[in-house]
């Protein structure tokens, strides 16, 4: 997962601003409440969260609009969807089927349809463990 | 903004500890037991015997002749379509070939849909019967106490809800009655069971492996009860037949692979 | 190693691996042995491939552990934990009579039981291995009657077929298995290799005859090279047939002009070459491919340069 350095940037920014906000909101919260409570006077209007002033409004959906923009730009690595592309990247093993970690499968290819040609359901036992036994015997010649 | 003062009652707290708490841990308990008994009545799906494969398998064929048809040339098609719409008509797929005359069997008396009715019942009894019984504990020993108070206020709405068993007309909607708590433990614990139980599906999991370790015995049913074999085999032969069009996918791949290799 | 670390090696390594490999794998049934049993789908899989390296390698005390294991969790009624048995008896057996006696024994279950799937696959296998051909041609016919949806049985019907020659029932059965599976691309370049190898051994009749077997083995390797981008096998097919068309001087009518044929055969020679020389500098693009196929792939380039 590759992420080109202008869209980390981003997503720092657009988080710092985001949590500004908040934390502006929260002050505002806290400080008409703090007033309110000072003058009694003012006890009649509701005035909790509906006014909140204009520009943390607009730092709030600024941020967040830009958050998004930096994570989708940030351009991790799509999985190719069409079969070809798939396919080709399995045969040349760029790329490993799910459920497989790169490590144990390198140098080995993984095609999508190797089971047909494998038919574990087939499996000659006794041809491998013949193949296997000429080739110990052999190693233990050489 | 006229401040209300909530009401007041005073209430002993030995009904936390002698009903809330009783009730709580009694639906957490059946809940799991519920689980395992399930798992226990739970009966393996019968395995369809080979006439019954064999008739669903070979419908399949033709579906996948039909949907497949481009990939092979025409000529292969032709002789399978031939072969499939003869064998299709002549019923020669058939569970039974006597039976394609007459009327579809009643769902009620085929085995298999007994089996599933079976399961069925088994699975509603298993809801049914504890849900009873404690509701009927409840009513006979706990009925009519108030034992909370929930720490937000709630429209009058809720009030038939979270009051049942108490008929006051002005107490506020925040009291839960006893009654109410045991139905707010039975539609509320499900999360509970995800955690106690394992993401709730204990069973599930076991049963995914057994199918794992046998992929090949599928046993889900292709023909629903009630639908007639013949009738979908003489359709399908119908289908086949009016396929006229065939586009051979090989035909100018050379053009295809030159323009994009 | 943990369980899935051990898995994927398991399913690195294909059903057919290398000597070497089978040893590398069996050696680590000591210790997968040795790890808890935690009765999850992945554990009983590992479990199984075990047991099919260890056999394969000779390691019978392995394989007996891990079958017991095996059948204690998940019973010997079970059809594919009957397989897996019937797979021991058959490699244990030390003479012809005890196979025999597998065979038989596999022909008792069929009879119970004819949906036991496994089983009857076992039972084909043993047949073709105790070299009764036509017996295992034909009860996979039967199996194939009972499930013609099983693509696995039409592609070994398709090999049986193969060996003996019979070579259109062979492509009818990879023609099922499109039928099945239309975007297996290792079918189609195997349907252009036996397409091309009915035109090499005369292609029963008439010259006009080879040129189109030629022509449709061209096609098939074509598609699968469309299906899968950079397949080696069908690059290699298709410089292989391209280069039997522009030699043969057939009278015939040819569908694909000779023109597209060459042009086909430098787009073919221009990806093996890329294949070859980026397999031998170790790429990371080319890594993957098959070391042997490549060898084989870069031997046809280099015939084909000695010869023009």
């Amino acid at each position: 997962m590759s992420r080109s350095a202008p869209s980390k940037v981003l997503i720092a920014f657009s988080s710092i601003l985001l949590a500004h906000a908040c934390y502006s909101a929260h002050e505002h919260s806290l400080l008409s409440t703090v007033l309110q409570s000072a003058t009694p006077s003012a006890a009649g209007t509701p005035t909790t969260g509906s006014s909140l002033p204009l520009d943390i409004t607009l730092e709030t959906l600024v941020s967040v609009a830009l958050l998004l923009v930096g994570i989708v730009s940030s351009g991790w690595e799509l999985k190719p969807i069409s079969l070809r592309k798939y396919a080709g990247l399995l045969e040349s093993g760029q790329i490993v089927p799910d459920g497989m970690d790169a490590k144990s499968a390198k140098g080995k290819k993984k095609g999508l349809f190797d089971g047909l040609e494998e038919r574990p359901g087939f499996l000659d036992i006794r041809k491998q463990r013949k193949e296997f036994a000429d080739w110990i015997k052999q190693q233990d010649d050489s | 903004m006229a401040q209300v003062v909530g009401q007041q009652i005073l209430r002993d707290p030995a009904l936390f500890y002698w009903i809330l708490f009783p009730i709580t841990v009694v639906m957490i308990l059946t809940g799991v037991l519920r689980h395992y008994a399930t798992l226990l009545l739970q009966s393996a799906p019968k395995p369809l015997d080979a006439k019954a494969i064999r008739e669903q398998k070979n419908y399949l064929h033709g579906i996948n002749l039909r949907g497949n048809a481009n990939q092979i040339p025409l000529s292969s098609f032709t002789t399978r379509k031939n072969y499939l719409v003869a064998a299709y008509q002549a019923g020669s797929f058939l569970k039974d070939p006597d039976a394609k005359n007459k009327p579809p069997p009643n769902p009620m008396s085929d085995p298999n849909g007994m089996d599933q009715m079976m399961n069925m019942m088994k699975g509603n009894m298993m809801m049914i019967v504890p849900q009873t019984v404690i509701m009927g504990w409840i009513n006979a020993f706990f009925s009519g106490f108030v034992i909370m108070k929930l720490p937000f206020p709630l429209t009058i709405r809720f009030k038939s809800m979270l009051q049942s068993g108490v008929m006051t007309r002005d107490m506020d909607v925040r009291w839960v009655s006893s009654l109410s708590w045991y139905f707010l433990c039975l539609f509320g614990l499900r999360s509970v069971f995800t955690f106690i139980l394992g993401n709730d599906n204990s069973a599930d999991q076991t049963m995914a492996q057994m199918q794992q370790m046998n992929p090949q015995q599928n046993t889900q049913q292709l023909f629903g009860p009630g639908q007639d074999p013949a009738k979908m085999y003489l359709a399908e032969a119908e289908n086949l037949e009016v396929m006229v069009q065939h586009e051979f996918v090989l035909d100018g791949i050379e053009d295809r692979v030159l323009a994009t290799v | 190693m943990s369980l899935t670390s051990y898995l994927s090696r398991f399913v690195a390594a294909s059903t057919h691996p290398s000597p070497a490999e089978s040893l590398s794998l069996s050696q680590l049934a000591p210790s997968i042995l040795n790890l808890t049993i935690s009765d999850t789908p992945e554990q009983w899989s590992l479990y199984e491939s075990l047991l099919l390296s260890a056999l394969r390698t000779g390691d019978d005390t392995s394989a007996r552990l891990v079958l017991q294991r095996l059948s204690d969790r998940f019973g010997n009624s079970n059809a594919r934990i009957m397989a897996l048995q019937g797979m021991y008896d058959e490699a244990i057996a030390t003479n012809h009579a005890q196979l025999e006696q597998v065979l038989k024994n596999y022909d008792d279950v069929i009879k119970d039981d004819p949906t036991n799937v496994p089983i009857a696959k076992r039972r084909i296998t043993l047949l073709h291995h105790l070299n009764k051909k036509p017996e295992a041609i034909a009860a996979l016919t039967a199996l194939l009657d009972l499930n013609p949806t099983d693509a696995e049985a039409w592609a070994q019907l398709a090999q049986y077929y193969f060996e003996i020659a019979m070579y259109s029932q062979a492509i009818y059965c990879l023609e099922e298995v499109l039928l099945i599976l239309p975007n297996a691309y290792n079918v189609h370049a195997r349907l252009g290799e036996i397409n091309y190898i009915v035109a090499d051994s005369g292609g029963g009749g008439g010259k006009e005859s080879i040129l189109e077997r030629l022509e449709a083995s061209l096609r098939w390797y074509l598609r699968s090279v469309e299906l899968c981008d950079g397949y080696l096998r069908g690059y290699y097919g298709i410089k292989m047939v391209t280069a039997k068309l522009m030699q043969t001087k057939a009278s015939g009518q040819r569908t694909i002009a000779e023109e597209k044929v060459n042009k086909l055969n430098s787009v073919a020679t221009v990806h093996l070459n890329d294949i070859v020389s980026g397999h031998e500098k170790g790429k990371k693009e080319f890594v993957g491919y098959d070391s042997v196929e490549v060898a084989a792939a870069k031997e046809l380039l280099a015939a084909d340069d000695s010869s023009t």
